[in-house]
């Protein structure tokens, strides 16, 4: 099978609102992803808290029940919101999909009705009396109920671990910054704070809109502009966002923290340079896929397969930020081990370089990837919209040719410019530590 | 190799031509037009359940809980190369899960169909355990199970297990305890194996774009002749009525987590009981709990209950229960929220329009289950093992009848 070589058709809508366009009848369901970036800074609560009250009910289906009997009656579309972290950005997403027109009833159409709805739920929130622009006991109830989660968050011993470590090796760093915010944030926020984040999402936010799948052209370029193009009203200045901060580490700092958990949670973060062009993203992945981007790396077959010190490891690149991660759930009497075990495979990687046969594993592993893109719109749309973002516009057959052309010795350039930072333990206050991590 | 049947499935625009192998082996294959991957599932009716059986030889076999996940771990170490290895060669995902009655290995990939397909079928059907091998893998076991036992979520859900069942197997999460991974041996694993992994038992399925009869005529040879002989497993009796009305355990958590179940006096049996018993189940929940529903709706604004809020239904042939969950400082409030809404909701019967909205929004269920040769492949496995036909979902969706949702309603909450 040939790789994809198509690439979406961009069509700027205003200044700072572009769109992506990608019709693939073949596809059984669209996707139209619209997302608001904005820096990861104190706002980052605000527009958290607004996505799970907008949730509740717009002016024409007053309530989430109203809401969600109309996204069934649509054949069971989906409509609604998510936040992450991207790089130094906070993005908030509006993602809608629906069945493709071939596989409803005769005369069935709901994509414009699905489109509708995502938009009325931004634009023409539910508000409450008396003019305020929230109903006050909505809003009472989902601000109670996102600090609960957030207080929750221990209990999610992996992703809780992960954002202690992120706070730990990115202090005072906007990346530390948890994307949903902090309880006294959420607590202190009025109906007016909403509405000032959700005019500032639509005024100022970059927005990027991925529309892939059974989608027809016409009706939703006609739609979208009439949302962000001069008649929407949502014409503003939609200012640059600044690039992630970076900072190189003077030495190795260990730190240690502790909860009551059965299996310990390990970290180390190294610091990397920012990619720039093609070939540096490819070798720095492929530098990380050798490491431990899966089964075919070094981390998995020597840490878990010959020294049975894990069940899971793994490392993880966040190209925009310049970070390169390892993660594993381990013994804790064990910390010591995998630390020195993951230096040494770096440090052999940077002085010695991969084998031929890991860069033959690890591009065979990426090459199928990367055909396997175009068997989904949630997949497609998460390729474009990332060229998009780091400006590389290529298609999965542009970046195939760039990563053929690599060789050993990019894998070990890129290895050698990385720069251990912190190694972060999260273990029982009970469990006994080996050595000195912490 | 025998052709059963080509099953032509308009609606989704899918077909799905089923087979048998000299062996006994039950094949699926569905082709996928214009489709950059492939995906092959194979699996069979074993899983962690089976700690005790008959053998085909007639002995009685009793095996460490966490038996049949720690197989599948050993399969992939393949007979001479590791199956990571192997596939890591072709670039394919693969791999494999165990749940309480069933194994399954699979793999993706979209290049080297034909040899990941045959790698798959030579671990699965020619494994080499070893004691060395299963000493080895402990360590890496017990790691996962650790990582299990650190999720409250899992912890409450099989403490709800414990509640609703005396004896039934499913009380025991599939990687068994840790110290039942540490006393497991070769001969254990092998009897295992020997007992289930047999031609017959064994289900694959298959989907991407290819020739289903050029991929029929290279299976054939790749596939095991018959072995005769069955093993049958054994559980122990199980009452009708729940073990506990409440259990509860500690643990270090932020908020109490709290799970309500409600179990049905024994399972609905295999085949298309078992799925219609599946969607009946699945609507009543859905009436009730779905955000949807005015139920719902009546308790979300009263506060008890919340976005942690959660249901599930799962059975098999000899279970069959549904489940609420949520994190909730007032677990008392939240169980009688709940306990109060499903007894009315049993007593004034589902709504026909709200039915009706269901079995729409289903219908974009069944083609988003459809929309990828992996999602496709794995489905049809899952029929092959329920002894479905694909597809047989869809129309079953159809027929429902309102009084039907009201009577398993009943069954389900307002049991006698």
């Amino acid at each position: 099978m040939a790789l994809l070589k198509m690439l979406p058709e961009h069509i700027p809508l205003a200044p700072g609102v572009d769109l992506l366009f990608l019709p693939e009848p073949r596809l059984k369901r669209a996707l139209l992803q619209v997302d608001f970036d904005l820096p990861l800074d104190e706002g980052c609560a605000a527009r958290t808290l607004l996505a799970q009250v907008l949730e509740q009910g717009t002016a024409a289906h007053p309530s989430r029940m109203h809401l969600a009997q109309r996204q069934e009656g649509l054949f069971g579309a989906t409509v609604g919101f998510g936040g992450l972290r991207a790089a130094e950005r906070h993005r908030m997403r509006l993602q809608l999909g629906w069945v493709g027109e071939r596989f409803l009833p005769a005369g069935e159409q709901v994509a414009v009705e699905v489109l509708g709805l995502g938009r009325e739920l931004l634009e023409r929130p539910r508000r409450g009396s008396g003019g305020a622009p929230f109903d006050e006991t909505v809003l009472e109830r989902e601000r109670a109920q996102l600090a609960r989660h957030i207080r929750s968050f221990v209990d999610d011993r992996a992703g809780y671990a992960e954002q202690r470590f992120y706070e730990a090796m990115c202090s005072g760093e906007p990346f530390a910054r948890a994307p949903w915010g902090t309880v006294e944030e959420v607590e202190a926020l009025t109906a007016a704070d909403l509405e000032a984040v959700r005019e500032a999402i639509l005024q100022r936010g970059r927005v990027l809109i991925l529309a892939v799948g059974p989608v027809e052209r016409g009706s939703l370029v006609e739609a979208l502009q009439a949302w962000f193009g001069k008649e929407g009203g949502w014409v503003g200045e939609r200012a640059e966002l600044p690039e992630a901060t970076t900072r190189m580490p003077e030495a190795l700092r260990e730190v240690r923290e502790e909860l009551p958990i059965d299996q310990a949670r390990f970290h180390l973060g190294f610091r990397v340079a920012r990619p720039t062009n093609s070939v540096e993203m490819e070798s720095l992945l492929l530098a990380s896929s050798v490491l431990g981007g899966g089964i075919q790396g070094r981390l998995f077959r020597i840490v878990r397969e010959e020294r049975s010190l894990a069940y899971g490891i793994g490392s993880d690149v966040l190209a925009g930020k310049g970070l390169l991660t390892v993660g594993a759930g381990i013994d804790a009497s064990k910390a010591d081990e995998v630390c020195e075990e993951v230096l040494r495979q770096v440090t052999d990687l940077a002085e010695n370089g991969p084998t031929e046969e890991e860069i033959s594993m690890c591009k065979a592993s990426f090459l199928n990837g990367l055909q396997s893109i175009a068997d989904s719109a949630g997949t497609l749309a998460r390729f474009y919209a990332r060229e998009f973002q780091f400006g590389l516009h290529r298609s999965p057959a542009d970046r195939a040719a760039v990563l053929e052309s690599l060789g050993p010795q990019d894998v070990q350039r890129a290895a050698k410019s990385w720069k251990a930072d912190t190694v972060f333990l999260m273990a029982d206050p009970k469990a006994s530590i080996a050595g000195s991590i912490g | 190799m025998k052709i059963i049947e080509n099953i032509q499935e308009p609606r989704l625009q899918e077909s799905v031509l089923l087979a048998e192998s000299v062996g006994g082996t039950r094949i699926a294959l569905a082709r996928t037009p214009g489709y950059s991957t492939c995906a092959a599932f194979f699996g069979l009716r074993f899983g962690s359940n089976h700690v005790h059986f008959r053998n085909p030889e007639g002995k009685i076999v009793h095996v460490p809980w966490g038996s049949a996940h720690f197989l599948e771990h050993k399969l992939f170490e393949g007979r001479e190369e590791k199956v990571f290895d192997r596939f890591g060669r072709l670039g394919a995902n693969f791999n494999g899960g165990t749940s309480f009655a069933r194994t399954s290995y699979y793999f993706v990939t979209s290049q080297y169909f034909e040899a990941a397909t045959e790698v798959l079928l030579d671990f699965v059907q020619d494994p080499l355990i070893t004691e060395e091998r299963v000493e080895k893998e402990k360590g890496i076991i017990e790691q996962e199970v650790r990582m299990y036992e650190d999720d409250p979520n899992y912890r409450g859900y099989f403490l709800l297990l414990r509640a609703l069942y005396h004896k039934h197997a499913i009380r025991i999460s599939p990687g068994g305890p840790v110290e039942e991974v540490h006393r497991t041996t070769a001969a254990d694993l092998q009897a295992c194996y020997d007992a289930y992994y047999r031609p017959h038992n064994l289900c694959l399925s298959l989907a991407g774009d290819f020739d289903p009869e050029q991929i029929l005529a290279a299976l054939e040879p790749q596939l095991q002749g018959p072995r005769p002989g069955t093993a049958e497993a054994i559980f122990e009796d199980e009452p009708a009525l729940p073990a506990h009305e409440r259990l509860e355990e500690e643990f270090s958590v932020s908020r109490p987590h709290v799970w309500l179940g409600w179990r049905d006096p024994s399972g609905p049996g295999s085949g298309l009981d078992q799925l219609r018993h599946r969607i009946l189940s699945s609507l009543v929940l859905d009436l009730v709990f779905e955000h949807s529903s005015p139920w719902y709706e009546e308790l979300y604004q009263q506060g008890a209950v919340d976005d942690s809020f959660g249901s599930q239904f799962s059975c098999d042939e000899d279970w069959s229960y549904a489940s609420v969950e949520m994190v909730t400082e007032n677990p008392d409030r939240f169980l009688s929220g709940v306990r109060a809404t499903v007894a009315r909701f049993a007593e004034v019967g589902p709504d026909a329009s709200a039915v009706e909205r269901i079995r729409r929004a289903a219908w974009g269920g069944a083609v988003s289950s459809s929309q990828t040769p992996a999602s496709l492949a794995s489905a049809n496995l899952a029929s092959l093992l329920q002894g479905t036909r694909p597809f047989a979902v869809l129309d079953l969706l159809d027929s429902i009848q309102l009084d039907e949702v009201a009577q398993r309603a009943r069954e389900m909450f307002l049991p006698e």
